[in-house]
């Protein structure tokens, strides 16, 4: 079941490079290449870890180089967000998006409690940034009229992301194993489907 | 028991002489030919000082630690170039494409020194799909460079995330090459077929 959740997840990661791919020769947008990085990355994580599970039928034993891949990934959404926003937007705050801390923070000592603190707190650090900015930017696209406000579709879709991404440690923590009846596993494919909806969502975001 | 340091002498004095004797101008060519083949050198004796360190065998040491390692050690003389000498976007691809083949040349020759060269066919695909690897790891680096080191905000992070895709791919690269059999035929497909469709891409989207 391991294998084939991480197969379908390199599978649909590798479709939105393609699509992103393909939009960014045709428009040639910085926004739709930091999409294809975004994609590309995480696809070549998945790749390494399906290959390792595939011909070894054992995860990595010194360290997990994925997580370079999907660390890389996630710097190209940040990327991506930051593009995506105007200079009005960077600049506006909201006390709603200090929620992204506030969560973060205590399940990032919850994941250090299980397993390395080093890349716990890389990751959680990541996904607070985003999520940060991700509630920021929703907190204005509300307050926008007109084509503007379709950016709320963009931050929806990472906060889900993010969200998911939590669920997925959490689950991992409590309840370890890959079973067809584990939650990591339904959350590993709820990942695989928020990644994926990112494509509508930053195509709705490029033409607010 | 290899003496790479030797190799590396070996290697690096005609490309010195050389480098003595042309104009100004090429002199930068050689400069980071010796960048890429002392990058090998020293990933060398830091792979092995990490393996130690974690305690790794030679498969986990080749599919785990080299390909951080390396690229780490790649991307270092490039970012003293960026940093110190602030290239033209043309520059920076030309010249992490040129550390990476030397890298890859210099490691073939370790190769070769420690495995022998006596099937052609084999040290022939080898040659090319590796070469073919470091290229297209050059390629995602330095061409990521020369987008990213245009905008100031755009610098560490996207310094950070070219360096995660190399690291990636080349890990990849090594855990098809180290499972050995029809998978390690594929390793050294797959560069030489990403970088041929990489090429008509990039022709076809100028045209």
């Amino acid at each position: 079941m391991e294998l084939f959740s991480n197969f379908f997840q390199f599978a649909v990661t590798l479709l939105g490079f393609c699509l992103s791919g393909i939009w960014y020769l045709k428009d040639r947008k910085q926004t739709c290449f930091l999409l294809t990085c975004f994609y590309g990355c995480f696809a070549l994580g998945s790749l390494y870890w399906t290959l390792y599970l595939l011909l070894f039928s054992e995860t990595p034993q010194v360290f997990y180089v994925s997580e370079f891949g999907w660390v890389a990934s996630v710097i190209f959404l940040y990327l991506l967000q930051y593009t995506l926003s105007s200079a009005e937007e960077r600049d506006f705050s909201t006390r709603k998006s200090l929620i992204a801390p506030l969560i973060g923070i205590p399940l990032c000592a919850f994941y250090c409690t299980f397993g390395d603190i080093l890349s716990n707190l890389l990751w959680c650090g990541m996904m607070i940034v985003v999520s940060y900015h991700s509630i920021r930017g929703l907190a204005y696209a509300q307050i926008q009229t007109g084509t503007a406000c379709k950016m709320r579709y963009f931050h929806i879709e990472v906060l889900c992301y993010v969200a998911v991404e939590y669920a997925l440690w959490i689950s991992g923590c409590l309840w370890p194993g890959y079973s067809i009846s584990a939650p990591y596993c339904w959350f590993d494919l709820l990942l695989t489907g928020s990644l994926f909806a990112l494509l509508p969502a930053t195509g709705k975001a490029v033409q607010a | 028991m290899t003496y790479i340091e030797n190799v590396f002498l070996c290697m690096a004095s005609p490309l010195l002489i050389a480098a003595l004797c042309m104009g100004k101008r090429q002199r930068k060519f050689f400069l980071f030919c010796f960048a890429g083949m002392g990058a090998c050198l020293l990933s060398a004796y830091i792979n092995t000082f990490f393996a130690a360190l974690y305690r790794a065998d030679t498969f986990a040491a080749t599919t785990e630690i080299a390909p951080v390692v390396e690229e780490v050690m790649k991307l270092l003389p490039l970012l003293f170039y960026l940093l110190i000498f602030e290239p033209k976007a043309e520059r920076i691809k030309n010249a992490a494409v040129i550390t990476a083949l030397s890298f890859a040349t210099f490691e073939n020759v370790c190769y070769l020194i420690q495995n022998g060269a006596g099937h052609f066919s084999f040290i022939f695909f080898r040659g090319i799909g590796t070469g073919a690897m470091h290229v297209i790891c050059g390629a995602i680096v330095g061409g990521g460079l020369a987008y990213v080191w245009q905008r100031t905000w755009l610098k560490i992070a996207g310094t950070c995330g070219l360096l995660g895709a190399a690291i990636t791919f080349h890990a990849i690269y090594n855990l098809l090459i180290a499972y050995g059999g029809a998978a390690q035929y594929i390793a050294y497909l797959l560069p030489v077929l990403i970088l041929a469709a990489g090429k008509l891409i990039f022709r076809s989207s100028i045209q």
